[in-house]
């Protein structure tokens, strides 16, 4: 149950990083996602985040999106943008940055976000469904900052073009200096940004349109808001403090340390995080080739700079104490500093035999407990072990909306297969796994989900952020660095059905 | 007259939301004047406004979110709570509801008619005096206990609606000045006055000084009326208001549609786009 209750409460939403982008030819620029993600507001679950993020390698786009949550429903309009953005046909995306005309391109993704309102609305009881109603029936739109960006086709991919609107920041950190995209300084923030709307007659707002050269060694952060409010903060106020961040962001991102990170943002007294959903997606830029030649020299030069120095620039963030502790003891970044120091200390503890039996009858409780906990008929786990392959320490959310009742879970090589099980009442499914891999060389490549295999597969829609798995869908995953499925991980994975 | 204003100190910046809820309170003149030429019924609209932008506000998604505490307090034959609760105790539990008739643009350059159902909280009511220091000293009650648990959260707002003398100006101008000393890390509460009369005539409104204000009880509800902090001044003047660096929340002599700009501006940190 520890297990399950773990793993619900890191269910973020988290669509991995695909691949980076495509066959490129040797030493061309190649875009690398690094990290990709939403986080919502504090005390807030996963499903009332209003950030959307996506991206696509076979097309080279990523789009990120923030839903402003005084409009109509904007969680389902930021993510429609995004898919639509990244998925969205080649010739559809080549006109759309060729005549600049948004307009045209947004219609589409109005009339489907004006199904998708009215379909909730007939669900909708009660005092929620009068306002919602109210709402919807006075034309309210949906609104979103929105920032999407692709590799220019027939460039020598080093042109990146980019659709922006409102206050979501596009960061541009290389050599020559850090620029941010439209925002620049944090008095330039306020609480009404420009936006798309889901309605034309309301969208008053143009986005920009403008193109950025990139080269080898930048790198490019989309972030919504209120963490681009505080890096511009800390550029302005304190520039050390900003590069290590920066520094940070850029090497060793996780979705653990990201999320301790803007725990400790969003309590820090004198630079703090302001209450907001966050998204953000880093990507570098390195020439093809040079990766992999990097990662072997660094199998065998141990004086590489270590991530442990990396994490201890940010003492400023966490408390020195445990940070000290987490480098010194724990090299591996992926575990809560606090179970770090708590893994130390028990390690200095005598086992006294009071303490023993003591343990002793706890673990029997335990397992009594855990016993007649599978017996329970409300809730089910399914331990899996299998072998999926996706980027260490990251999470995989499914959370099903479709109207028939579905199962999990059964995995296959390299793929996770959803079930038709008609004789439960079941209307989610939500399913999380993780890696641990075998080989810890292997730890932070970028293992990603192929959305043009993941379209293949009929992913039919988005909600909430959340892929909708159409039943008997296959959705492979896919090693970009070896460019071909690998079986190097191991997965374990549990699996919780509601009734 | 400064002895009043601690002057409002802080940064005003904080967003509300579930982390860091809100709380406003409104004090709703329900006092036997209020019958003359509809204030009541114009009030009572004005306060049901506020609530229902502040419900729409909170929503995310579909649901209402716990972002802020609203509270309406009555004040004439007895000091009352009308409203009181969590937004999302205080969406679902509304009085009636009104079916209105509306024309909006149907997108296309023409108008289209649609009925929406509009929930009400407050009845327009009139009886009685103008008891504003027990008011002012039942919102002290909620607003210090509030901030207690607070701390991290835009400071409270309050905001007064009233026609005429309180029936003790001495001890109300005391529970004013005790009310405001209230504060959070990011504020000391924000009182602001909006003074009705029904009849017509200039008003004035947001004064940096009390040298435009004729008599001597407005110059009481100005020395009420919190400073604006210089972070809300473009919020004031998006709600339509025309605010200046050490303008007064207080707008005497206010017509229906000043009070609606009063209240916006007052709960527009609750109503605020994210």
């Amino acid at each position: 149950m520890t297990v399950v209750a773990t793993s619900f409460a890191q269910l973020w939403k988290i669509r991995l990083g695909e691949a980076s982008l495509g066959i490129n030819i040797m030493n061309s620029i190649i875009a690398k996602p690094l990290f990709m993600c939403t986080l919502p507001k504090e005390s807030e679950d996963v499903g009332n985040c209003q950030d959307a993020c996506a991206s696509d390698n076979e097309f080279k786009r990523f789009a990120i999106a923030d839903g402003v949550t005084k409009s109509l429903l904007p969680g389902q309009w930021a993510n429609l943008l995004v898919t639509y953005f990244t998925r969205g046909q080649q010739q559809i995306i080549d006109q759309l940055f060729k005549t600049q005309n948004w307009q045209e391109w947004i219609t589409p993704i109005q009339e489907k976000w004006k199904i998708e309102a009215s379909m909730l609305l007939n669900e909708l009881k009660g005092a929620n469904g009068i306002y919602t109603r109210n709402r919807y029936v006075q034309r309210e739109p949906a609104a979103s900052t929105f920032i999407g960006i692709r590799e220019k086709p027939n460039t020598n991919q080093d042109i990146w073009e980019v659709m922006l609107i409102g206050d979501s920041c596009l960061f541009h950190i290389s050599e020559e200096g850090h620029k941010s995209y439209l925002i620049s300084k944090t008095s330039e923030f306020d609480s009404r940004p420009q936006a798309l709307t889901s309605y034309m007659s309301t969208s008053l707002h143009q986005p920009e349109f403008f193109e950025i050269k990139v080269k080898e060694g930048d790198y490019l952060f989309l972030v919504t808001d209120a963490f681009a409010k505080w890096l511009l903060l800390l550029k302005e106020q304190d520039s050390e403090k900003y590069g290590s961040l920066i520094s940070f962001l850029t090497k060793n991102t996780s979705l653990t340390t990201f999320e301790k990170i803007v725990a400790s943002g969003r309590h820090h007294p004198q630079f703090m995080i302001e209450s907001d959903d966050i998204g953000l997606i880093v990507i570098s830029f390195i020439r093809q080739g040079v990766f992999e030649r990097q990662k072997q020299k660094k199998k065998k030069d141990d004086k590489s700079p270590s991530p442990h120095l990396h994490i201890q620039s940010l003492s400023w963030l966490y408390p020195p104490e445990k940070i000290q502790v987490l480098s010194d003891e724990y090299p591996d970044l992926n575990v809560a500093p606090t179970q770090k120091l708590e893994l130390k200390k028990s390690r200095n503890t005598i086992l006294r035999p009071a303490k023993i039996i003591v343990i002793i009858i706890f673990a029997a409780i335990i397992s009594i407990g855990l016993w007649l906990y599978s017996y329970l008929p409300t809730l089910k786990t399914f331990p899996v072990t299998d072998s999926l392959i996706i980027p260490a320490e990251t999470q995989i959310y499914f959370s099903t909306h479709l109207d028939s009742p579905i199962l999990l879970l059964t995995t296959s090589d390299y793929s996770v297969s959803v079930i038709d099980d008609s004789d439960h009442n079941w209307t989610y499914i939500f399913f999380s796994a993780w890696v641990m891999c075998q080989d810890q060389n292997i730890k932070h490549s970028i293992l990603t989900f192929d959305n043009a295999q993941l379209a293949q597969a009929s992913l039919s829609n988005i909600l909430n952020g959340t892929a909708i798995i159409p039943k008997g869908a296959v959705l492979p995953v896919f090693d970009q660095q070896k460019n071909r499925n690998q079986n190097f991980c191991k997965v374990s994975s549990y699996g919780y059905v509601p009734r | 007259m400064n002895e009043i204003i601690k002057s409002t100190q802080g940064q005003y910046s904080r967003r509300i939301g579930t982390d860091r809820p809100g709380l406003i309170l409104i004090l709703l003149d329900q006092s036997l004047s209020m019958e003359d030429n509809d204030k009541a019924k114009n009030a009572a609209l004005a306060v049901n406004r506020v609530i229902y932008e502040i419900v729409k506000s909170s929503q995310s998604g579909t649901e209402i979110k716990d972002r802020c505490f609203v509270g309406v307090i009555g004040y004439g034959a007895t000091v009352t709570p009308i409203v009181g609760g969590m937004i999302a105790k205080v969406a679902s539990e509304y009085l009636g509801v009104e079916h209105l008739i509306q024309k909006i643009s149907d997108g296309a350059g023409g108008l289209v008619e649609i009925e929406i159902e509009q929930p009400y909280w407050v009845l327009p009511t009139h009886e009685n005096g103008t008891p504003m220091t027990e008011a002012l000293a039942k919102a002290y009650q909620i607003a210090y206990d509030w901030t207690l648990k607070n701390q991290e959260s835009f400071p409270p707002v309050v905001i007064n609606i009233t026609d005429g003398e309180p029936n003790d100006e001495v001890s109300a101008k005391k529970a004013a000045k005790k009310l405001m000393e209230i504060e959070t890390r990011d504020g000391n509460l924000l009182l602001f006055n909006a003074h009705i009369s029904g009849l017509p005539g200039a008003s004035v409104i947001l004064p940096s000084s009390n040298s435009q204000l004729s008599n001597s009880y407005a110059k009481l509800l100005f020395e009420m009326s919190s400073v604006i902090p210089d972070s809300l001044i473009n919020t004031a003047k998006e709600s339509g208001l025309p605010a200046e660096t050490n303008g007064r929340g207080f707008i005497f002599n206010a017509d229906t549609d000043n009070l609606i700009k009063l209240l916006t501006f007052g709960s527009s940190q609750f109503s605020a786009k994210r």
